[in-house]
């Protein structure tokens, strides 16, 4: 089967006071169809830049240099803006972290979701489209979704407007759900509720998402695989079961060691050192190797591979490549 | 409850309500009522020289302004507060900035509670002179107090926006130890920085309490945060306090339907199965 | 590493136009009894209204001489003196006065704020020259009631935007920091949000010298302001108005003086908003 989404390569640069910078090594990953992956990292990892990249909507003064991006075969980079404008909403659509930025404020959440249908075309006539806009905040989980057709944003709680959203993510249709900490803003309780909205799309729809997240907990609970992204690479792919209970990398295991988790108050073992800028990245060598334990001689010189530890669980590190077994346990 | 050591912070049936008036032209046009927000409504409070209390609550739960009342940044409406031995709400003018010393807060956007316009040497100056250091001895004293937050000399003439988020974290402490105070409120400290940072951070926090003698009200949305670094855990919703006690037993054995729900919705981390 | 000073004023051209040609009329008013070639008071009747030297006029007098033989580029050099010191006058008394009723009015609000409000509106309700030439008949003309007239209306402006600016930055949380460390009232307004907020009254200062030296000159122009036979440049371009097609030269060169010095004082205030305005520092990586 093809793929729904495969990138290849992707390398993104940016000026960084003055001189362009790589923000994005070399990226590759794949989501196939029905699909949910985690990409895990912390702040200017990438991550979110992976997301805009997909979509054509980088920020100006960073431009794609090489690679690749497919949505179900079809070349994105270097597609005219007309059928990138044509794709986004209809086939590949995003949701972000703060639903009160994104919702227009002078608005009613009923035309919102309504536009996204008329941009594509895809209902005609105002009762055709009220009808549709109904059954979409049904489909989300709003209480009273012909009431809060006609309400504005902000009479609508944290949680209620992320679901506002995600209607009219889903409005068009769309093949391929982009989440970019779509919870982050929101409370514990409503972040669960959230989730369990999105798995239910992903379940009834077979619709593809792509989680970006820093919560490593929340990302081994709600998706296939996780891929974990340091310094504009991934560093680590693998089923969820790989990455939380055999992490390969140094990074992820660090990741886990100092992820506070409840119940088992275990001793945080923080990782040392700070998360390097992009113009502090290494042009050779292993991102991480500053901070990590298990330094080798060559970390700093060699080009690291993603080296295969077992079956679709590979990771960015020579000790991979030494030894095939995870490297000590997490905890 | 049991409190650990003598109890340096003591708070009795404290309260705070907002109240948001619309203008008078809101009121006639639009038939606004004026709203009442009661943020804290009536909460009993012990913390123990030494001890940490973690303070969980979802967002409006009014952990916040709890915190603020602690240290004196609001008026109280009702009930009081005592800290090491002094009722803050009777202190007015100097007394009460001079009580403000004794107790800190730590807020959770380090980008914002630095002023930009001053550098690392004028920002722990400012502590240290309001203190009564005399200039000569500011340096020295700025110096040690980076060292003890895992900063150095070296960031003596940086400005805020060249550090990183756990850089002004950590230059926020070395701030807030910098007045001498012994009781902390830390409120949300890490809430803005990335894992590994997080865990930088809650470390050093750790470190300092045992090395400097500190007291802390730490208080999180995230109970997991909580559970790692308090001793005692206090649960908040819509005002008060509904589950207290020792953090080991709130959380493996949580008594009010509030704290249970809050514990199952925490994301964890699959047991290993396969 | 922070953008050098060098970079960021690379970046902007504006700055760099706007302070040369500001600090030319700057040297030139300062230094007018070294620059000017004649005294400006003085005319000599034989060679009155002698066109400027490309037009086979004297090389002694390089912009020509107007209607009682005076030379029009001393006197130009002169009214830079005058032009130029209304316009800083003026915006530095707005500028102080308003900022600090601002700061007042922003941080203790209250009555003095709603009064301050109430008289902000009131002066707003009058155009400039409607106000100033009430102030002047009130008054009498001269230099100081000219400034006094000027900014008796322009601390509003600078009011209206400190006050707003302090209300913005008190609900910042270096502020609530302040409060913690124990710093008064004062000294949180006096140290903590004047020196985040100094940058825009600096900018809009910059912008009320043109407007202010544009008002003068145009009281001037009317007769209310500088009196003759100081050399003023609305006054200037009000003495060559009946020789306007015989010696063109006379109210052109003042009239161009304001025209550059105000177009530079302007992209000096632009200039100085990108190079002071912490928005615009940094540009930074999106992370």
């Amino acid at each position: 089967m093809r793929p729904r989404l495969e990138v290849r390569d992707l390398t993104v640069v940016g000026p960084a006071g003055g001189r362009p910078v790589l923000l994005l090594r070399s990226l590759s990953f794949v989501v196939e169809p029905g699909e949910i992956l985690g990409l895990i990292g912390e702040s200017g990892c990438g991550k979110s830049l992976t997301l805009l990249s997909v979509l054509g909507l980088l920020p100006r003064g960073l431009a794609v240099q090489a690679g690749s991006v497919r949505l179900d075969g079809m070349e994105l980079i270097g597609a005219p803006q007309r059928a990138m404008a044509a794709i986004r909403g209809r086939r590949v659509a995003i949701i972000f972290q703060d639903p009160q930025n994104c919702l227009n404020p002078s608005f009613t959440i009923g035309r919102q979701v309504g536009e996204a249908l008329c941009i594509h075309k895809l209902a005609r006539g105002r009762r055709a489209v009220r009808d549709r806009v109904v059954e979409l905040l049904t489909e989300v989980g709003l209480p009273d979704p012909e009431g809060c057709m006609d309400r504005f944003p902000h009479q609508l709680s944290g949680g209620m407007q992320q679901r506002a959203l995600i209607a009219t993510a889903l409005a068009a249709g769309p093949q391929l759900l982009l989440a970019d900490e779509p919870t982050t803003a929101l409370d514990v309780s409503v972040q669960a509720q959230i989730m369990e909205l999105l798995r239910d799309v992903n379940r009834q729809r077979g619709c593809s998402i792509v989680l970006v997240t820093h919560d490593l907990a929340l990302a081994s609970q709600f998706c296939d695989r996780i891929a974990v992204m340091y310094a504009g690479q991934i560093v680590e792919e693998g089923s969820v079961a790989n990455i939380v209970h055999r992490p390969a990398h140094p990074y992820t295991q660090g990741l886990l060691a100092c992820l506070p988790m409840l119940g088992r108050r275990q001793q945080l073992r923080p990782i040392p050192g700070e998360i390097p800028t992009p113009d502090e990245v290494l042009a050779v060598g292993c991102a991480f190797a500053p901070r990590c334990r298990h330094r080798l001689q060559e970390c700093t010189s060699a080009h690291i591979e993603l080296h295969e530890a077992t079956d679709g669980h590979r990771a960015r590190c020579l000790l991979v490549r030494h030894s095939p077994q995870p490297v000590g346990p997490p905890t | 409850m049991s409190v650990r050591g003598p109890a340096l912070v003591v708070a009795e049936g404290i309260a705070r309500t907002y109240r948001e008036d619309p203008s008078r032209l809101t009121r006639v046009l639009l038939r606004t009522p004026p709203r009442q927000v009661t943020a804290v409504a009536g909460v009993d409070l012990t913390i123990g020289t030494g001890e940490t209390l973690g303070l969980v609550g979802e967002s409006g739960s009014g952990k916040t302004t709890l915190g603020r009342l602690l240290v004196g940044l609001e008026p109280l409406d009702a009930g009081r507060v005592i800290v090491d031995g002094l009722e803050v709400g009777r202190l007015r003018g100097r007394e009460r900035r001079r009580f403000r010393r004794r107790c800190q807060i730590v807020f959770q956007n380090p980008y914002a509670s630095l002023n930009p316009r001053y550098s690392v040497r004028q920002l722990l100056g400012v502590a240290l002179r309001l203190r009564g250091l005399r200039r000569s001895e500011q340096t020295e004293h700025a110096v040690r107090l980076l060292e003890r937050v895992g900063l150095s000399r070296r960031h003596l003439d940086a400005y805020p926006r060249l550090l990183s988020g756990g850089q002004r974290q950590r230059l926020a402490l070395a701030r807030a130890l910098a007045t001498g105070a012994r009781f902390l409120v830390l409120d949300e400290p890490t809430s803005a920085l990335d894992v590994s940072i997080q865990a930088q951070i809650l470390e050093l926090l750790v470190w300092l309490r045992r090395e400097e003698g500190l007291t802390y009200l730490f208080i999180s949305h995230n109970i997991a945060v909580v559970e790692a670094i308090s001793d005692r855990v206090a649960v908040m919703r819509a005002g008060r306090i509904v589950e207290c006690g020792p953090t080991d037993q709130v959380v493996r054995d949580p008594q009010h339907p509030y704290t249970q729900a809050l514990l199952r919705a925490v994301p964890r981390v699959p047991s290993a199965s396969c | 590493m922070g953008v050098r000073l060098k970079d960021r004023l690379g970046a902007g051209p504006t700055l760099v136009v706007g302070a040369v040609v500001v600090a030319i009329f700057a040297l030139d008013a300062l230094l007018a009894p070294l620059v000017a070639p004649h005294d400006p008071l003085h005319g000599e009747l034989a060679r009155r209204l002698l066109p400027p030297v490309w037009m086979g006029g004297s090389a002694d007098y390089l912009l020509g001489t107007d209607g009682l033989g005076r030379d029009v580029l001393s006197r130009l050099v002169w009214g830079a003196r005058v032009s130029f010191g209304l316009g800083l006058a003026g915006a530095a008394i707005a500028a102080g006065v308003g900022t600090a009723l601002g700061m007042v009015a922003g941080w203790w609000e209250g009555w003095l704020d709603g009064l301050l409000g109430r008289l902000a509106d009131f002066l707003l309700a009058f155009p400039m020259l409607i106000f100033a030439i009430g102030v002047i008949t009130a008054l009498g003309s001269g230099f100081w009631n000219l400034i006094l007239a000027l900014s008796l209306k322009s601390w509003v402006e600078f009011m209206r935007l400190v006050r707003g600016q302090v209300l913005a930055h008190k609900q910042l949380v270096y502020v609530d920091a302040a409060h913690a460390l124990g710093r008064s009232g004062a000294g949180i307004l006096a140290w903590e949000i004047l020196p985040n907020i100094f940058h825009g009254v600096l900018v809009l200062a910059t912008l009320r010298v043109g407007y202010l030296i544009i008002a003068a000159a145009s009281l001037s122009f009317l007769g209310l302001g500088v009196q003759p036979p100081t050399p003023e440049w609305g006054a200037m371009v009000n003495d060559g108005r009946n020789f306007m097609l015989s010696a063109w030269w006379l109210s052109t060169f003042p009239g161009l003086a304001i025209v550059v010095l105000v177009l530079g004082l302007n992209l000096l205030s632009e200039g100085l908003h990108e190079l002071l305005d912490p928005r615009f520092r940094d540009p930074g990586i999106p992370r």
